[in-house]
């Protein structure tokens, strides 16, 4: 590949991940692959170094299952390619984000009371914790824009997921351990 | 009940049920009786499934006791789980923004847009159905002979043929476009047939915003399973106007 193609890609690649095209953020790897080519994780590794620079990175999210070695070529097809902030960020800087300190408390805690019961919990069992210390309307409100932005999933059954936001987003293994040195 | 509410699977006798299942077996004359036996064999066995996944979670190194978690919660001030929190958060960034050309588009579209009260007159009136004009009807109405639009299609789709021999693809817009507005216009309805046909199809560059022409290695049945898609693409004088200074 020439530097102008290189560069092109590069270009592109940044575009696609950047605007928001769907409902849902994010690429697929197959829509990666049929804009950039075969060769798109070479873009991608190039771009996730360029990104660096400004604490910025290429998260990759594999469907259903956590890739730990070398991921196969339909593992990255499925696979949901987002950019997210590298380095964690100030408290002031997400309070001015428009996220207060409490709702970032209940979706802590709720995310944590989830992945400690294997990855779903009743929807009961979080509002009776949340209510110890949030009043009900807040637990409500929080509850239902964690579902609607994507941190949590719920099926019929009133049972809560880890949603797919929180899956690329959190850190669910440093999230845990720094609950528990706290 | 077990599954529903994430209790630790291995409350469940399973070695118990399942010799309680045995001893009734015999018993059981009706329908009914066995197929409910089947339905406890269905749940027993997703309580096995529901063991080993808490086998494996246990085993796992994210594990850690939802007691002790819950009590972790409980204690701590949420000031300080928040700030447990950043340290494990990495929120997505991305730009929804709206770019000139489409607000342009906008723009252009609501100036033209006429006020709701012309349009439900127009669109209800009893005088004028909704409805779109097709082929028949155009020959219907004289507007073109079926022979004409034969020899149109014909021409224009060796036209295609030959342009596409040349490249992979041909932008879409610069296939369509003629000298004059009518002729623009009767280009596209014939390509839009010529696509329907299956002779050629249509992509989209969503980043370039930019349709191209390309051909298809064999002609599509009509009868095909695979699912065709419309595109709308408007076509009014503005745009062929822009069409013009473009190529100006």
């Amino acid at each position: 590949m020439s530097e102008k193609e290189i560069s092109r890609k590069l270009k592109r690649a940044s575009q696609l991940l950047f605007f928001q095209r769907h409902r849902k953020l994010g690429l697929r790897g197959w829509e990666l692959k049929k804009a950039l080519g075969k060769d798109f994780m070479s873009i991608i590794d190039l771009l996730n170094s360029e990104l660096d620079k400004l604490n910025l990175q290429v998260k990759v999210v594999f469907e259903d299952v956590e890739v730990t070695e070398k991921p196969s070529e339909e593992q990255l097809d499925k696979a949901r390619f987002f950019i997210t902030i590298k380095n964690p960020l100030a408290v002031s800087d997400i309070i001015a984000s428009g996220w207060r300190i409490d709702d970032i408390a209940a979706l802590a805690a709720t995310i944590a009371l989830i992945i400690s019961r294997q990855g779903k919990a009743p929807k009961s069992d979080v509002e009776q914790i949340l209510r110890e210390k949030f009043p009900k309307w807040k637990v409500d409100m929080n509850l239902d824009r964690f579902i609607r932005t994507g941190y949590l999933s719920k099926d019929d059954n009133d049972i809560l997921y880890v949603g797919w936001r929180a899956r690329a987003e959190i850190d669910q293994r440093m999230l845990m351990e720094l609950l528990l040195a706290k | 009940m077990v599954e529903r509410k994430g209790a630790n699977p291995f409350e469940v006798d399973v070695k118990a049920s399942l010799e309680k299942l045995k001893k009734y077996l015999p018993h059981w004359k009706l329908l009914d009786d066995l197929l409910l036996d089947a339905e406890a064999i269905n749940a027993i066995s997703s309580i096995i499934k529901l063991q080993s996944d808490w086998i494996k979670n246990r085993s796992s190194s994210l594990y850690i006791d939802p007691i002790f978690i819950e009590m972790k919660i409980r204690m701590l001030d949420p000031k300080i789980i928040a700030e447990a929190f950043l340290d494990a958060w990495h929120p997505i960034i991305s730009i929804d923004q709206i770019f000139p050309k489409k607000l342009k588009e906008a723009i252009d579209y609501w100036n033209n847009l006429l006020p709701l009260s012309d349009r439900w007159k127009e669109d209800f009136s009893p005088s004028s159905p909704i409805g779109t004009f097709e082929i028949d009807d155009l020959i219907k109405l004289k507007v073109v002979s079926l022979k004409d639009f034969d020899e149109k299609m014909k021409g224009l789709l060796n036209e295609l043929m030959s342009k596409l021999s040349k490249s992979d693809k041909i932008d879409y817009w610069d296939f369509v476009y003629a000298d004059t507005f009518e002729e623009t216009l009767e280009r596209a309805y014939v390509v839009s047939f010529i696509l329907t046909e299956g002779y050629a199809t249509l992509i989209i560059d969503p980043l370039e915003e930019r349709i191209f022409i390309m051909p298809l290695k064999e002609p599509r049945k009509t009868s095909s399973k695979k699912i065709a898609r419309s595109l709308p693409i408007a076509l009014n004088y503005e745009i062929w106007k822009n069409l013009r200074e473009g190529k100006g």
